[in-house]
């Protein structure tokens, strides 16, 4: 540490410490030793570790570590000695191209950890209204029921977007970057083969056949792979209640060039004629409405042989 | 031994069909003269003649580069639609998915023919599962490795016959091959179909 650097962090009133690419105390400055209750003579050389109690402990160590291993700069909060602090954990490339790290602590304002504290308490309802949405999905698998059916599934779609922004204000709370500046991505062949999986039963016991084409891997794709496989999950259904003992049911996705990038594109193709228009136009709006949710092309078909076909294109993240 | 009879004509209508979708009639009337010349009677070539040579309807406009139009492209596609649903109506699906391929490289706008490929190769994977049947029996290779060679084997042929060792059962090559089960099926069956394996019963 520079005599100029640490003279200036001397008249900071932020607790700074400085930590050597061996995860040693190197500096702290008057306001850490003073919130702290620590000695900068005392604590030099010592693990960074020695200088924060239990969770806080663990969370600097994690975050230290993903800044000298990224080499960017992490935030993320603690409490120690009932105060709560925004962190921020910066790496330093030492001369030797070993990484130091620096560690900025601003105390939080009663009113963030109050409203990060509503945050959780927030996300709690959300996962059990989830547990809730999810149990009465399981009980609305019957024909008679597909009515409330979509309204429960549109009801976990609308929980899962109140679960998406409950996170971003927590992020925007504690400080992190949001994610949205990081668009999410998903693995396709994971998210057909859930929708498979959730649906096999019952086709099964509608003595009818469901037939998956997906290669082992495919390239990950943007979006919110939940809304893809509930539109998935909505559209085999379609197909089930509308078949007859005949109907083969296809569900498939291939890679195919699109412009100058490429695209996944994502089909379920029903045989045998879908009955019932008008419940069915229904049924499709809300796939239609998934779909471009998560930025994708949707269009639906008559198959050249009968039934029914949709096709969804997705591009490659 | 090189290739089979009818390996060779299998390969022969394949191409016969990649030409026509990439418009080279000329090319795919070659091939499918070839096949009558080994086969007289095969009503695969005898039908795809029929369509090449056909009327006005079916048979590719003879236009250069500069005679074509803004629609002519558009014009590409329905003709091949045409030809396909045609083929599909014969239950000639291998014949069908090649023309869907080739109008959907046509004009990738069209998403919905994406959709026609996917439904054929739903059905042709049925036919390829009532072909080989138990999927728990293991493939053998029934020729001389070093004949391979001789059979002009596409690539990914050729690496599903590597994994065919007459141990591994087709459940395993599908999954072994991180194919999906339609190509995996495909492969398999072409191979069986070529002399160059054969499924223990």
């Amino acid at each position: 540490m520079s005599t100029a650097a640490g003279s200036l962090l001397t008249y900071i009133d932020t607790p700074v410490v400085v930590g050597d690419p061996d995860g040693r105390v190197a500096y702290v400055n008057p306001a850490f030793e003073k919130g702290f209750s620590v000695d900068l003579e005392g604590v030099m050389g010592q693990p960074l570790a020695h200088l924060f109690d239990g969770g806080a402990r663990e969370f600097v160590l994690a975050s230290v570590a993903e800044a000298c291993e990224l080499g960017e700069t992490v935030r993320f909060r603690i409490r120690q000695g009932g105060v709560g602090f925004g962190a921020i954990a910066s790496p330093i490339v030492a001369e030797d191209a070993r990484v130091g790290v620096a560690l900025l602590l601003v105390e939080l304002a009663a009113t963030d950890e109050r409203s990060l504290t509503l945050c959780r308490e927030m996300t709690e309802c959300l996962d059990d209204l989830g547990r809730i949405l999810d149990e009465m999905l399981e009980q609305t698998g019957g024909r008679r029921a597909e009515r409330y059916r979509a309204l429960v599934e549109d009801g976990v779609r609308a929980l899962g977007r109140a679960h998406k922004w409950s996170g971003e204000l927590e992020s925007v709370i504690s400080g992190k970057p949001a994610s949205a500046a990081t668009p999410s991505r998903f693995d396709p062949v994971a998210v057909l083969r859930d929708a498979a999986a959730r649906a096999r039963p019952e086709f099964e016991s509608a003595g009818l056949s469901l037939e998956v084409l997906v290669p082992a891997q495919l390239p990950e794709l943007r979006g919110d792979g939940g809304l893809l496989e509930l539109a998935l999950s909505h559209l085999l259904r379609i197909h089930r209640v509308g078949a007859n003992d005949t109907s083969l049911v296809t569900m498939s996705a291939r890679i195919r060039p699109r412009g100058d990038g490429t695209s996944v594109v994502i089909s379920v193709i029903g045989s045998g004629a879908v009955e019932g228009d008008a419940p069915e136009e229904d049924a499709f709006s809300t796939v239609r409405s998934l779909v471009e949710e998560i930025g994708g092309e949707i269009r639906i078909s008559d198959a050249p042989l009968g039934g029914r076909a949709t096709v969804i294109r997705l591009m490659v993240a | 031994m090189g290739e089979s009879e009818a390996a060779k004509i299998q390969r022969l209508i394949r191409d016969g069909l990649d030409c026509f979708g990439t418009n080279d009639v000329s090319q795919a009337i070659a091939c499918w003269d070839e096949v009558l010349a080994i086969d007289p009677q095969n009503a695969k070539a005898l039908d795809y003649l029929e369509a090449a040579r056909g009327d006005g309807e079916t048979k590719p406009p003879d236009v250069g580069p500069d005679d074509a139009g803004d629609e002519e492209p558009e014009r590409e596609v329905t003709r091949l639609l045409e030809q396909a649903q045609k083929l599909l109506g014969n239950d000639d699906l291998e014949g069908a998915l090649s023309l869907f391929h080739a109008a959907a490289n046509r004009d990738p706008d069209r998403i919905e023919i994406e959709s026609y490929i996917d439904m054929v190769r739903g059905r042709l994977v049925q036919r390829y599962r009532d072909r080989v049947g138990d999927t728990g029996v293991a493939p053998r290779m029934v020729i001389d490795p070093s004949e391979v060679t001789g059979f002009d084997l596409a690539a990914d042929v050729g690496f599903m016959l590597s994994l065919v060792d007459g141990k591994t059962s087709i459940d395993e090559l599908i999954a072994l091959s991180g194919m999906d089960v339609f190509e995996a099926l495909r492969i398999l069956n072409e191979l069986v179909a070529a002399g160059i394996a054969e499924l223990e019963s």
